[in-house]
């Protein structure tokens, strides 16, 4: 239950845009996709595995990813997700708007106690 | 199409999803083994981080859905499973909705095609009904020529059409019998009005309104044509007598079309100018100067028509209404100028025109069963009401059984909006199921009703067809129930705990929370109330209809006859009444068993609208007081053949012909509400609109309620009918005999003495009581049904939540009876707790029916709203139900065997 009220807490979309940020610089496949969040995050973010899967859904709905057989490390076939164009866009459009926000959000953070 | 796409595709997704997630898991579960796990240990790990597959699955799944639909048929696929799974259960919960539904649906379509139907003719919102000062709309009666002139000076759009009251006619086809037969008098321009269309030949016409009694046609009705003609298509052409007068029909109206009466279904249409040629001669008011016995079209001062208007543009209303109003004071000044009061005459001509919206007609059936048919609907939702504690009831029972699967359930799959969904489906589909039933119960009720509601056995005409409100009503209702018995069951469902019940093991009957236990003990509480404001209400009804029925009403009812006849169909001249009067009482006397009989123009209960507006005044010549009076003139021995009691001065003698001075026998009512604090006797009066003649008041006779049983006598005048020669409606006969025999001898008596008079009806005063009390009776009746209906769903909901209640504390008792107590305490501790309940529900009961009952005050007779022998005898009623209803668990528990009980634990 705390691992969801973690991810609950990050806003709405977020954890599209870290699938997609990851998954632009370097199709790869569901678990890998873990590890590698999970990784470079430094479990910070303690996100149950098997929770990317409805979001993978939603993308792949949405047209910002599609699958391709390809093979895993261990060489054993695996379905790799990757970034589509319409993906790519909306990740750009999305980076910016996420930026701003932080900004907007680090300024009241700084300035609001003084 | 994209959504279509993803239907068909949707298959592969699924597919492949797993197929990520299992090559997820095995990714997983290698690089954990080269880490030196065993298989197991890998697996067990992996799984735990990934979470709960199932649900992430089913989650992922539903990004594809059309989540509503696809959700909704796999959960109505499981509902219909679950429910005929037990079947015993569905069964009662439908049978259960049917007749709750079904009732509410019933009395919905009598108040649908009572109170809410437009009239069958197309834009019926363009028409409205002339409405005369304070009179009702079908009491705004106008003379010929102002409508006449009204209808020449019509703004553009608008129409107007007038029609007599539909009347009863006598109508011989082929010279065969006469036939008493509803028909109305309309305008020529009556049907373009209505905007109706033949289904053969035509309609009437303007042309067939121009000459008087110019234009003998009828159009006749669809139902008529279709009885009396086999809808033969060549009816066109074929005549009829009307009141012995020929008529040529000329066309068929329409289907359903009955005019803007509703209730009323005439069988034919004729002009107006045939008024005199079929002597049409009721339901006319004047203020002096008219000449009913010439033909009334030429009649200014003759008020008989009933005004439509159809307006197309709502523009024209204001224009329309000039119109009107100003016809209608030049009408005035010369039809009050007869009026010798100057008061009244002022009163007369300050009144105005209005219009009231036509869309439904003349309210006529409104007034006789609006009341009683909201009070029925009150009623049935009541039951609904109970019905749905029940089955909301008996849902939680089963609710309770399954909370180990639902805790299954909710640990492994769906979320708990998705279990609510599932409860409330099952119950939808049992409401529909339980409406769809209900609505063909209706069907049958909304036919059977009305007959019921209807004095004798002539059922109201009345379109029941059904129509989109009803089915809109059905439905509504169908899902509102649904809902409302679904609601707690669902919530309760989706409440449950999987940790605890899943960790009691399946003996899991104990582990409910404690704060479930009182939706279903209040559900049980409300059952009971309600179903105690029914038996009140049932109560109350049937010692009202008693009560009607035990009523002195003034007259001797037993072994009494009415005999109705017609003689006006006879065209006797004034100087054959006498010998016509004398004819008929003797040839009735003449019967076997026959003690009297006296000739009347009134007779007893069947009512009639024979009144007159008086001016009474008194021993000093002062007038006292003026009021509206029914008239009766009556043979000599009337008084002793009714049993109409006289209690001051004397009765007619044969002295009072027509040589004598005029006098006159007043009732009760009368001599209280003219008379002053005087006896009227030795007083006089005379009619309002003329002052010439006067008449001496001779005596005081008791009240007797001559129009309806249930209605108070109203102020009337007894008028010996030798000093009142004319056409009678009929004799009172009084026999030794049985009634019933000297009923088929005196139609004879009739026949002998002229068979050419009509016979309307033979009936025994009692019969004519009892066909009074149609209404009161079918309240009693239905009310006691409802009330049985609801108590005995409160009884099984008492029963079944004992019943759960002692299967819970099986092993206390169990205890209790192995440490020495005795059978006799257990009983009363389970049975204390039934009462109770009872108890508690039956205050609470006491409460609506005190309040509910002085709502409907106006359906009681000689008893107060809150009566209380009828309460007592309610609550004690229901107490008693409840009881029993108590006692066989109560029984069963006391039967417990101790050992095994225990063991159960």
């Amino acid at each position: 239950m705390k691992k969801k009220a973690q991810y609950r807490d990050l806003f709405p979309g977020a954890m599209e845009l870290m699938i997609l940020k990851t998954l632009n610089w370097k199709p790869m496949h569901g678990y890998a996709l873990a590890q590698r969040l999970r990784h470079i995050s430094e479990d910070y973010l303690q996100i149950e595995e098997g929770s990317f899967y409805p979001a993978l859904q939603r993308m792949l709905k949405a047209g910002w990813l599609k699958t391709e057989m390809g093979l895993s490390d261990r060489n054993r076939p695996v379905r790799i997700f990757k970034v589509t164009a319409a993906g790519r866009k909306h990740l750009e459009h999305e980076l910016a708007s996420v930026e701003k926000m932080f900004a907007g959000f680090n300024r009241v953070l700084t300035l609001a106690g003084e | 199409m994209g959504r279509l796409r993803h239907l068909f595709s949707r298959r592969r997704r699924y597919d492949e999803l797993s197929e990520s997630i299992r090559e997820h898991l095995d990714e997983k579960i290698a690089d954990l083994m080269d880490r030196g796990m065993t298989h197991e240990e890998a697996e067990r790990l992996a799984r735990r981080d990934f979470g709960n597959v199932t649900l992430i699955e089913e989650r992922s799944r539903q990004v594809w859905r059309w989540p509503t639909l696809e959700s909704l048929l796999a959960d109505t696929k499981y509902a219909l499973r679950r429910l005929s799974k037990s079947p015993g259960f569905t069964a009662v919960a439908l049978l259960t909705l049917a007749l709750g539904i079904g009732a509410n649906s019933g009395i919905f379509t009598l108040l649908d095609a009572v109170l809410l139907k437009s009239l069958p003719v197309p834009d019926p919102d363009q028409l409205y009904i002339v409405k005369q000062g304070s009179h009702t709309a079908d009491k705004s009666r106008f003379a010929y020529p102002f409508f006449d002139h009204v209808s020449r000076q019509l703004p553009d759009g608008a129409s107007i059409a007038a029609m007599s009251w539909p009347d009863d006619f006598y109508v011989s086809i082929a010279n065969g019998q006469p036939r008493v037969t509803q028909g109305q008098l309309v305008s020529g321009n009556y049907f373009q009005v209505f905007e109706t269309y033949p289904v053969v030949g035509r309609l009437l016409a303007p042309a067939d309104d121009e000459k008087l009694a110019g234009s003998p046609v009828a159009v006749i009705s669809y139902s008529y044509w279709q009885i009396q003609y086999a809808s033969d298509p060549h009816v066109i052409g074929r005549k009829f007598a009307v009141n012995g007068a020929p008529f040529t029909i000329i066309g068929v109206a329409p289907r359903g079309f009955f005019g803007a009466r509703s209730g009323t279904q005439p069988a034919f249409w004729i002009p107006l100018t045939m008024q005199s040629v079929v002597e049409y001669h009721d339901h006319y008011s004047d203020y002096g100067g008219a000449q009913p016995l010439k033909p009334w079209v030429p009649q200014t001062n003759i008020n008989w028509l009933l005004m439509v208007v159809r307006v197309k543009s709502r523009a024209a209303i204001p224009q329309l209404m000039t119109v009107l109003n100003q016809q209608y004071r030049t009408n005035l000044e010369s039809a009050t100028q007869y009026l010798t009061d100057p008061e009244q005459r002022e009163a007369m001509l300050r009144t105005r025109l209005t219009l009231e919206p036509g869309q439904r007609g003349f309210a006529n059936l409104k007034e006789q069963f609006e009341q009683p048919l909201l009070l029925l609907m009150a009623m049935a939702a009541i039951v609904l009401l109970t019905a749905c504690a029940n089955i909301a009831n008996l849902l939680l029972a089963r609710a309770s059984a399954r909370q180990h699967a639902l805790a299954i359930q909710l640990s492994i799959g769906p979320g708990r909006t998705r279990l609510i969904q599932q409860t409330l489906i099952e119950c939808l589909l049992l409401s529909v199921g339980g409406g769809a039933l209900g609505i063909a119960v209706a069907y049958g009720c909304a036919t059977v009703l009305p007959r019921w509601a209807s004095a004798g056995n002539a059922a109201i005409p009345i379109d029941l067809s059904p129509d989109g409100r009803i089915l809109a009503f059905g439905v509504i209702i169908a899902v509102a129930t649904g809902v409302l018995f679904g609601l707690a069951p669902a919530l309760q469902s989706a409440s449950v705990d999987p940790a605890s019940v899943l960790k009691t093991g399946t003996q899991s009957i104990s582990s409910g929370r404690a704060d479930r236990w009182p939706i279903r003990k209040l559900l049980v509480v409300a059952q009971v109330a309600l179903s105690l404001l029914l038996l009140v209400g049932a109560g109350m009804f049937l010692k009202t209809l008693e009560n009607y029925s035990r009523l002195d009403p003034g007259f001797d009812r037993n072994h009494l006859l009415n005999v109705q006849i017609d003689t006006h169909l006879v065209n006797y001249q004034i100087g054959d009444f006498l010998s016509l009067y004398q004819r008929l009482t003797d040839r009735m006397d003449a019967i076997p068993g026959v003690t009297s009989a006296s000739i009347t123009t009134c007779s007893l209960v069947a009512g009639c609208l024979d009144a007159s507006d008086v001016v009474v005044i008194n021993n000093g010549g002062q007038k006292i007081a003026r009021g509206n009076a029914q008239v009766n003139s009556v043979a000599l021995n009337y008084f002793a053949t009714t049993g109409i009691q006289l209690f001051r001065g004397r009765e007619f003698a044969t002295t009072d012909d027509a040589s004598a001075p005029k006098v006159a026998i007043v009732n009760q009512t009368f001599a209280r509400r003219y008379g002053g604090n005087q006896s009227p006797v030795g007083m006089q009066f005379s009619y309002a609109d003329n002052d010439s003649g006067r008449y001496q008041i001779i005596g005081v006779v008791s009240d007797a309620r001559v129009n309806d049983i249930r209605e108070a006598a109203p102020p009337i005048i007894y008028f010996p009918i030798a000093q009142n020669v004319g056409n009678i409606d009929g004799l009172e006969v009084r026999t030794s005999a049985d009634p019933n025999w000297v009923a088929a001898q005196a139609r004879q008596a009739i026949a002998d003495v002229d068979p050419r008079i009509p016979i309307v009806n033979v009936a025994t005063l009692n019969d004519e009581v009892r066909d009074n009390l149609t209404q009161p009776r079918l309240i009693a009746r239905l009310t006691t049904l409802f009330g049985i209906l609801a108590l005995t769903l409160a009884c099984l909901g008492l029963y079944g939540v004992t019943s759960y209640m002692m299967q819970r504390r099986t092993s206390e008792i169990g205890v209790r009876l192995a440490l020495g107590s005795r059978r006799a305490a257990v009983l009363w501790l389970v049975v204390r707790e039934t009462l109770s309940l009872a108890g508690f529900g039956a205050m609470i009961g006491l409460l609506l029916a005190v309040a509910g009952m002085r709502m409907a005050t106006s359906f009681l007779f000689g008893l107060s709203p809150d009566d209380p022998l009828i309460i007592a005898m309610a609550v004690g009623s229901l107490m008693l139900a409840c009881a029993v209803a108590g006692f066989i668990p109560a029984w069963r528990a006391a039967h417990i065997e101790p050992v095994q009980a225990l063991r159960c634990e």
